[in-house]
């Protein structure tokens, strides 16, 4: 039904680019530095250059919002909406993706009797929007590239397409 | 400051005289400019000595967009003082209009009226007229004022105040804000008039002198500070109330604050006098919501590489007679470590630790600490499969304090933690009606192993068993918090597939189905009376979610027993906003894992009626109680140089005051008539409607006056 | 200035004709006259002088140019088709496109200008030529403050 294994067919690997600067102080820019730097064949710049690419997350936030309540009118769910706006340029600073913002959420059910413990979990699942938005992001930034590097290919002679799995590149 | 340098005059006219070296007079069809004011009129005067005109019978002025007629005008141009007699202003863009039987120049940018008339209502609609005895309109410092000033709606008279000030512009300015009325069955009639206080660019207050029908006044007050390295407020409010016979108040302080490029501080109390306080005062948000007020006092430091938090942190908990509150721990303090060093290329290092002690009024409270260092090495890190092992260590050490029935001891418990996620990544591209998309199908498989260790003696000061979710399938612990780590011996299987738009290749839709699977049986309990699980497997988890179409979201959980052929949990919702000023929501949620259950389905939305007229709506219905959570209706309208809003809202609320029997509800009416810019009268239920209806947009935002 | 008028004329034209009898001088062709700060160009000039030694000057020309110095230092000019000027008034009628401008930037635009040389004063009338009013323009300067 037409699978194959991601990265086999005509495009490019976890990230495109050899090497990135990741710009911003907040939590998901410190997730997507974490996930570029266990990816062997990328290497992540301690500084912003031209010939690199750029991610940079200009801004995220969290925000909690009263989901339902109970039959005592107390909070029974809460939903926690987690928005980042980023963008993304290309080696020599031409962009990649322009400005552009996701909003994730997650939904926990309260109880003012553990009150601790739902605050662990609230951060428990503020870590895991943090991980989302940023393999999102990162998944993004290959498929445009795919796209941008699809259009160029075509123009040259198509590269042999590999059939088993290559050990060398990716 | 050194006036600019005067620009000529120019003159048109039929006929012109000049009668002296300086004077000048015109006749006929007169046209005077000089700069962007422009005088037309039938004759006109001019000394060029003392830059002084004189223009008569009928006169208009044009003046940076400002349109003023009038019969006789006696003007210093480039001091911009004078008179205009019987005036008719329009503001630049014909926004607001004024007549009256005098206007004088007072400076660049403004204008004072002698007996006006002021509205933002276009020529020929006489809806709603701001008179004054005195109207000044002062643009350098964007603030209207009307000395005792009363407001005709539609000719009835429907409000004077000796003095009022509005905003011609954004920022607002020192004055009486909107007053606002509600009705509630809590406290009568309820009427907020907040006066706003701009003292310095960095500094405001707003006073909120409210007076309740069955209570008496309230005195409160808003502080706030906005300096470059901090900021806060503090807020108190203060009543003697005549009908529970006591002084009530409450207090939130906020303040944060960056003492060191790294270190920055945060503190924050909130205080209230009794626990129906909320109930009583507060809208349904803060009466929900506020059961546990935080206390708190926290430090966080960034290094690089490393962060580090000390927190003091207790709480008031309101205490409701129909359920008491279990007073969650309070912790003085709580230091907390996390760093993730690159000692390894490629390996994911994170060593967390925490000292806290906690205390508790009643149970058993004691200082505990551990540690939790953790290695992940990706084995496999391909962008169609990967392999991540992860193993960790979890040591920690309580010593209890002694209580009057046990003497307290010291406890350890170490528990190494071994997981391994692996997956793969199909991919295919492919079209459906001309949209391209890229669609992926995920499987993956999470294996977690952790050793039992008996925990029952352990305390629980901060963990909770967590809601069965994505989130939680995938994680170690089924436990959050430090004081119960589950032991494990389990695999979580999954499928994902998710689709992502062929053009931005932003993620549009995902679905995953998913179970866990153990291989002996869950002896860690969050209280040691729990039977240990037996289960072989956990529920199946199914969820999918994300945009359907355009403006058309539509979300799905199901948690299915498949042992006992039960739902869980199960919660479906859509959301459709195909446009400004139009959203519908639906969502049903049934969750049996939670005591009280929860049933209730969800119903809200806002569509326009008619031109002007919107609707909006929201009915929460529990099925569990057979009784609904909160019905809400309003309606909106928008009538170009004024607004109405009309709302009602009954939520049910824990009040103890009202007897057991009869059903507990807040019933609130608002009233909100908006003068296009000018004021606001009545209470504003827009934050209310924004919290209730997911997607309302505010239609009836009207422009300020230039 | 008012002095001019004691100054000695002199007129220079192609041609010159002298009528003793009325005596009216003729002038025609590149006509100028100077008298003391006062000069005039026109195509035609027609003086006469009463009696008492007053003259009275018509002409036409395309463009009549006048240029004077007033009492007061600044420098007026004028420019029309046609003028008459009573040097017993002094009284300078420009008729037709008429235009006076004085150096501090002060300008009178109109059909009929009739200026008043001693007190500097005019009036200006946009006059009906072509059946369509004519309109009057004036620009004035603001007149620099003494240091205030």
């Amino acid at each position: 039904c037409g699978f194959h294994l991601r990265g086999m067919g005509p495009g490019v690997g976890l990230f495109p680019y050899p090497s990135v600067f990741v710009a911003g102080d907040g939590p998901v820019a410190a997730q997507l530095r974490n996930e570029l730097q266990q990816i062997s064949t990328v290497h992540l710049l301690p500084a912003a250059s031209s010939d690199a690419a750029l991610i940079a997350v200009d801004s995220e936030s969290s925000e909690r919002k009263i989901l339902s309540l109970n039959g005592n009118g107390k909070v029974s769910e809460y939903r926690i909406y987690y928005t980042v706006s980023y963008r993304v340029n290309k080696p020599g600073n031409a962009a990649l993706i322009p400005s552009s913002s996701m909003r994730l959420f997650r939904d926990y059910t309260y109880d003012e009797n553990n009150e601790l413990g739902k605050e662990a979990e609230a951060q428990m699942l503020i870590n895991d929007l943090r991980q989302d938005a940023a393999r999102q992001i990162l998944r993004r930034v290959s498929a445009q590239a795919k796209k941008n590097t699809a259009v160029t290919e075509d123009a040259p002679a198509k590269a042999p397409a590999s059939m088993g799995p290559r050990l060398d590149a990716y | 400051e050194e006036t600019p340098p005067e620009s000529p005059i120019h003159l048109e006219a039929d006929e012109a005289v000049a009668h002296s070296r300086t004077e000048a007079e015109a006749h006929g069809n007169v046209v005077i400019q000089r700069d962007t004011t422009e005088v037309r009129s039938e004759w006109a005067q001019y000394n060029s000595e003392t830059d002084h005109l004189k223009a008569g019978d009928a006169v208009t002025m044009t003046r940076e967009g400002d349109v003023l007629t009038g019969n006789s005008l006696d003007y210093y141009i480039n001091a911009n003082r004078g008179t205009l007699e019987n005036p008719d202003y329009h503001v630049a863009q014909g926004v607001a209009r004024a007549d009256a039987v005098k206007l004088l120049f007072d400076g660049p940018d403004r204008y004072k009226m002698r007996t006006a008339r002021f509205t933002t209502c276009p020529v020929g609609r006489d809806d709603w007229y701001l008179h004054a005895s005195t109207l000044s309109l002062d643009y350098a410092n964007n603030v209207g004022m009307a000395y005792n000033g009363w407001i005709q709606f539609y000719g009835v008279p429907i409000l004077y105040s000796p003095w009022m000030n509005f905003p011609l512009s954004g920022n607002r300015q020192t004055g009486f804000l909107a007053p606002s009325v509600s009705f509630d069955n809590r406290n009568g009639i309820d009427l907020q008039t907040p006066f706003y206080w701009n003292i310095a660019p960095n500094y405001d207050a707003t006073f909120y002198p409210r007076y309740l029908a069955d209570r008496g006044t309230m005195l409160g007050a808003e502080f706030r500070y906005l300096q470059p390295s901090y900021s806060g407020q503090i807020r108190a409010d203060r009543i003697s109330d005549h009908k529970d016979e006591q002084d009530r108040y409450s207090i939130a302080f906020l303040h944060q604050q960056q003492l060191l490029p790294r270190l920055s501080m945060y503190a924050q109390v909130q205080k209230v006098s009794d626990d129906d306080y909320f109930n009583d005062f507060g809208d349904q948000v803060a009466a929900a919501s506020q059961t546990n007020l935080p206390r708190e006092l926290t430090f966080n430091y960034a290094g690089n590489g490393w962060s580090g938090l000390a927190r003091w942190q207790r709480y008031q908990t309101l205490q409701s007679e129909s359920d008491p509150v279990d007073i969650p721990y309070a912790r003085l303090p709580q230091l907390y470590y996390a760093s993730s060093p690159q000692w390894i290329k490629g390996a994911n290092i994170s060593i967390t630790s925490e000292y806290v002690d906690f205390s508790h009024p009643t149970k058993v409270d004691g200082q505990r600490m551990w540690i939790n260092p953790t290695i992940t090495y990706p084995l496999v890190q391909r962008p169609y499969a990967f392999v991540k092992p992860k193993i960790g260590v979890h040591a920690s050490y309580y010593s209890l304090n002694d209580s009057e029935t046990v003497e307290g001891e010291n406890s350890s418990r170490v528990l190494p933690t071994f997981s391994l996620d692996s997956g793969l990544i199909f991919e295919r591209d492919d079209t459906f009606n001309g949209q391209a998309y890229t669609q992926t199908l995920e499987p993956r498989a999470y294996y977690v192993y952790i050793p039992y260790k008996d925990q029952s003696n352990l305390p629980n000061f901060d963990s909770a068993l967590t809601d069965f979710s994505l989130a939680q399938i995938f994680s170690e612990n089924r436990f959050s918090g430090n004081d119960r780590i589950n032991d494990a011996n389990q695999i979580t299987l999954a499928l994902t597939t998710r689709f992502f738009d062929g053009d931005t290749g932003e993620e549009r839709f995902n679905a995953t189905v998913g179970q866990r699977f153990y291989f002996q049986d869950q002896r860690v309990t969050l209280d040691a009376y729990e039977k240990p699980s037996t289960a072989q497997e956990s529920d199946l988890l199914i969820t999918f979610g994300g945009r359907l179409w355009r403006n058309f979201v539509a979300n799905y959980a199901l948690q299915y027993n498949l042992k006992e052929q039960v739902t869980a949990r199960a919660d479906a919702g859509i959301g459709w906003s195909p446009g400004e000023g139009r959203a519908f929501n639906l969502r049903y949620v049934v969750n049996r894992n939670v005591s009280p259950i929860i049933e209730q389905f969800d119903i809200s939305g806002q569509w326009p009626l008619t031109r002007n007229w919107y609707g909006v709506a929201r009915y929460n219905y529990s099925l569990k109680d057979s009784r609904s959570l909160e019905a809400l209706a309003g309606l909106e309208y928008n009538a170009g140089c004024w607004a109405l809003r009309l709302a009602a809202q009954r939520y049910i609320n824990d009040d103890s005051d009202t007897d057991p029997d009869q059903e507990k509800y807040t019933v609130t009416y608002f009233a909100m008539l908006e003068l296009g810019g000018l004021v606001g009268l009545g209470s504003n239920p827009v934050s209310t409607l924004r919290q209730s209806i997911p997607g309302y947009t505010d239609m009836l935002t009207t422009n300020s006056i230039r | 200035e008012t002095a001019d008028r004691e100054k000695p004329m002199n007129i220079e034209a192609d041609r010159a004709t002298y009528d003793q009898k009325q005596s009216l001088g003729t002038y025609t062709g590149n006509v100028i006259v100077t008298q003391g700060t006062m000069t005039l160009k026109s195509a035609y000039l027609t003086v006469r002088q009463d009696p008492e030694g007053n003259q009275f000057a018509t002409g036409n020309g395309n463009p009549v140019d006048f240029k004077q110095r007033m009492d007061a230092g600044e420098w007026v000019m004028a420019k029309s088709q046609r003028f008459d000027y009573d040097g017993k008034a002094g009284i300078l009628k420009l008729m037709d496109k008429a235009w006076v401008r004085r150096d501090t930037g002060d300008e009178v635009i109109g059909d009929v200008i009739i200026y008043n040389l001693n007190t500097e004063t005019y009036e200006a009338q946009g006059g009906t030529s072509g059946g369509k009013p004519g309109r009057v323009n004036i620009t004035i300067q603001p007149k620099k403050k003494e240091a205030q």
